[in-house]
């Protein structure tokens, strides 16, 4: 688990990232949101098109696939929950 | 049965044409709707390449030379024309005439695959050189029509030719045409094939608008056009008799979650007939198989006419899919079909009906008199209208 | 029946710079940050007792050749390498801007879009003209919006096709019927104004009728 941390800080930076530019955030600060950060409300107050342009930006990244609606919604919550999946499912 | 006053001036549909997965004509998809068996494949609906051919064919047969050089747009359109102005017997067009046509892509298969292969291969030579302007596509259309009236054409998403339809009657209303032809085309294409996949709209399967189980909308392709004319006539099959329009000012793609916009555009159809809610026998739905849709609409209707005696309500969806700009006018088609058999049809697909909702659907098609049949389009952008479609009969005789 | 102009709005460049930053426009097309500054300054123009009781039954009718081409353009293009991208569709269709500007102004009443290349403008003006006079909408909103597809112009210009002079640009006039809907009347709308640009630019009509009207 130790020699996980540092891969997992840099995941959850790097999706950030890419969240914020998938979306086009850029009156936000990403320092200002961690991992428990909620993609809507109380969070980053995004509808549910911006969740679906984050879907296509994380499968094309990591060559994952999300299987259905019902896993959507579990892994689409916060920015920690897409970092989870990434790093189970990635190739 | 009630009578439309002298002052909603209704406007009489003398002729109508139709191109569908069911066929060419208005005949074959009146028998697809009644038999009610879906005509999706993987859940989308294309013309087959003997349905291309037979168009080709058959417009050059009746005098479109050139017919095998149109693009399937062209082709869908003017085929549609030629059916609804032959039925109404129309022999040519004037400049006194008028042309509404409804769209969302017009031409779009002759650019889509030369910008997906400059994507894949960085070169946009080419690119350009068939340009995808609606305005283009239009251009060509009048060309082979020879027409030079008045022209509209109407880009609106799912509402764009239920529009078309009511600003042709519009026209003839104010006298700026004597007749009008008035529909819509669209044809299936990887833009709104891909486009409608990552909104995650689209069903794999048959879709079931409406059920509690409805997976999502079959995309489609097709044609449907009407001549209009303003005065009572015997050749009249319906009549276009209330038109009322809103947008729902609330999401690009999702629809008002309340049905706000859909009510409105409903009750100016019914207010613009001067027609009241108890008086139409059936609804006629947008009705696309998505979950949002399918509630937004209901709820809408809910809130109009109440769930005690309320108008029959169905979708045709679930048998020719769901042609974008084109469904107005295609399902118009049928709406006036049902307002002249008698019959209120049921809801394709729908087995269990969706438990928010409390809406009178036919549990099979029956015969009764259909007097007011009032139409439904929601399309993107929070674009809704509605077209009240009327039997013959509901006209007072006075003024004929 | 006497169809009136009411009030104008043309988008400046210094308007459209200041919305492409604000957050709300972060999803917005080039068409929609141009249109939401031409009908940001008629709206500023209206007393505000007068938009409190009109503003949500106001009907809209937009011109406009290219439309969102421009967007289509890049979902199109990044099918191949980016997949299938919901923002570039849901902005895609021709009547996204139309869309767009119903939500930003909370405008309920009827909206459509009308396209006829360079005409667009005119038609989008006669357009609205027919919904008053046939009572279908008290007062429009026409909107002349237009963008040509990014690398078009070059690619014309090699074919030797005449383009259009600008690369984007959008206007907005107010129509009314003979009572002026309860505002003051700039001028009876008699037709829209002619337009000779050969291609591609559909907002000239109504630039030119809101410039006309700028300078009464």
């Amino acid at each position: 688990m130790e020699s996980s941390q540092p891969s997992r800080a840099s995941l959850s930076k790097e999706l950030k990232e890419l969240i914020f530019d998938a979306v086009n955030l850029k009156h936000l600060n990403p320092d200002e949101f961690s991992d428990a950060t909620s993609l809507t409300t109380n969070g980053l107050e995004l509808d549910s098109i911006d969740i679906l342009e984050i879907v296509v930006a994380v499968e094309k990244k990591y060559q994952v696939t999300i299987s259905d609606g019902d896993e959507g919604h579990r892994v689409f919550q916060t920015l920690g929950t897409i970092a989870d999946f990434v790093e189970t499912h990635r190739k | 049965m009630s009578k439309l006053t002298e002052n909603s001036q209704p406007v009489a549909i003398t002729g109508l044409g139709a191109v569908s997965k069911a066929g060419i004509g208005a005949l074959p998809l009146w028998e697809a709707t009644l038999l009610g068996a879906s005509l999706a494949s993987e859940g989308l609906l294309s013309l087959s390449e003997g349905q291309r051919h037979s168009l080709v064919t058959d417009l050059k047969q009746r005098g479109f030379d050139g017919a095998e050089s149109l693009s399937l747009f062209e082709a869908l359109t003017l085929h549609s024309i030629v059916q609804a102005m032959t039925a109404a017997g129309w022999d040519q067009l004037t400049s006194d005439d008028g042309l509404v046509l409804g769209t969302t892509t017009g031409n779009i298969l002759l650019w889509e695959g030369d910008v997906i292969r400059s994507g894949e291969t960085g070169n946009t030579d080419g690119v350009f050189a068939n340009y995808q302007s609606l305005a283009e596509a239009f251009k060509a259309l009048r060309g082979l029509l020879k027409f030079s009236g008045p022209s509209l054409l109407v880009a609106t998403a799912c509402s764009s030719s239920t529009q078309a339809m009511g600003l042709g009657a519009s026209w003839i209303r104010e006298g700026k045409v004597k007749r009008c032809l008035v529909g819509g085309a669209e044809v299936l294409s990887r833009l709104t094939v891909e486009g409608f996949r990552c909104l995650q709209l689209l069903s794999p399967v048959p879709s079931t608008p409406f059920d509690q189980n409805r997976k999502g909308i079959n995309l489609s392709e097709g044609s449907a056009f009407f001549c209009l004319e303003p005065k009572r006539s015997s050749r009249a099959v319906a009549y276009l008799s209330g038109f009322g329009m809103s947008s729902d000012a609330y999401h690009l793609t999702a629809p008002h979650p309340e049905g706000q916009g859909c009510f409105e555009s409903m009750k100016g159809a019914l207010e613009s007939a001067g027609i009241s809610p108890s008086e139409v026998t059936a609804i006629h739905a947008h009705g696309t198989g998505s979950t949002a849709n399918d509630l937004t609409e209901g709820l809408a209707v809910q809130r109009l006419f109440g769930t005690e005696n309320a108008p029959w309500v169905f979708s045709t969806k679930g048998v020719h899919g769901h042609a974008l700009g084109a469904s107005g006018a295609l399902e118009s088609v049928l709406s006036v079909s049902a307002l002249q058999k008698g019959l209120v049809l049921c809801t394709a697909g729908l087995t269990q009906a969706d438990s928010r909702l409390s809406l009178r659907h036919a549990t099979q098609t029956f015969s009764t008199p259909v007097t007011h049949v009032l139409k439904n389009s929601l399309g993107f952008g929070g674009a809704n209208a509605s077209l009240l479609l009327s039997h013959p009969n509901s006209l007072s005789e006075e003024g004929t | 029946m006497k169809v009136t102009c009411l009030a104008y709005g043309i988008a400046r460049e210094t308007s459209v710079a200041a919305l492409a930053t604000q957050p709300e426009f972060r999803k917005a097309t080039r068409n929609m940050i141009y249109a939401c500054a031409a009908v940001g300054e008629l709206m500023g123009s209206l007393p505000n007792a007068w938009l409190e009781q009109n503003l949500s039954q106001m009907a809209v009718v937009v011109g406009t050749s290219e439309g969102e081409l421009n967007t289509t353009f890049h979902f199109l293009k990044g099918l191949p390498s980016a997949g299938a991208r919901p923002f570039l569709f849901q902005s895609s269709l021709h009547n996204a801007t139309l869309g767009f500007v119903t939500q930003k102004f909370k405008l309920r009443g009827p909206g459509l879009t009308v396209s006829d290349s360079h005409q667009s403008g005119e038609t989008a003006l006669e357009t609205a003209a027919t919904l008053i006079r046939s009572g279908v909408a008290g007062h429009v909103l026409v909107l002349g919006v237009d963008g040509i597809v990014e690398g078009a112009e070059e690619e014309f210009a090699k074919r030797s096709m005449t383009a259009a002079k600008l690369s984007a640009g959008s206007a907005a006039v107010l129509l009314g019927g003979p009572d002026g809907s309860g505002l003051p009347i700039l001028a009876d709308f008699v037709g829209a104004p002619e337009t000779t640009e050969p291609l591609h630019y559909g907002a000239q009509a109504v630039e030119r009728l809101a410039e006309a009207l700028r300078q009464s």
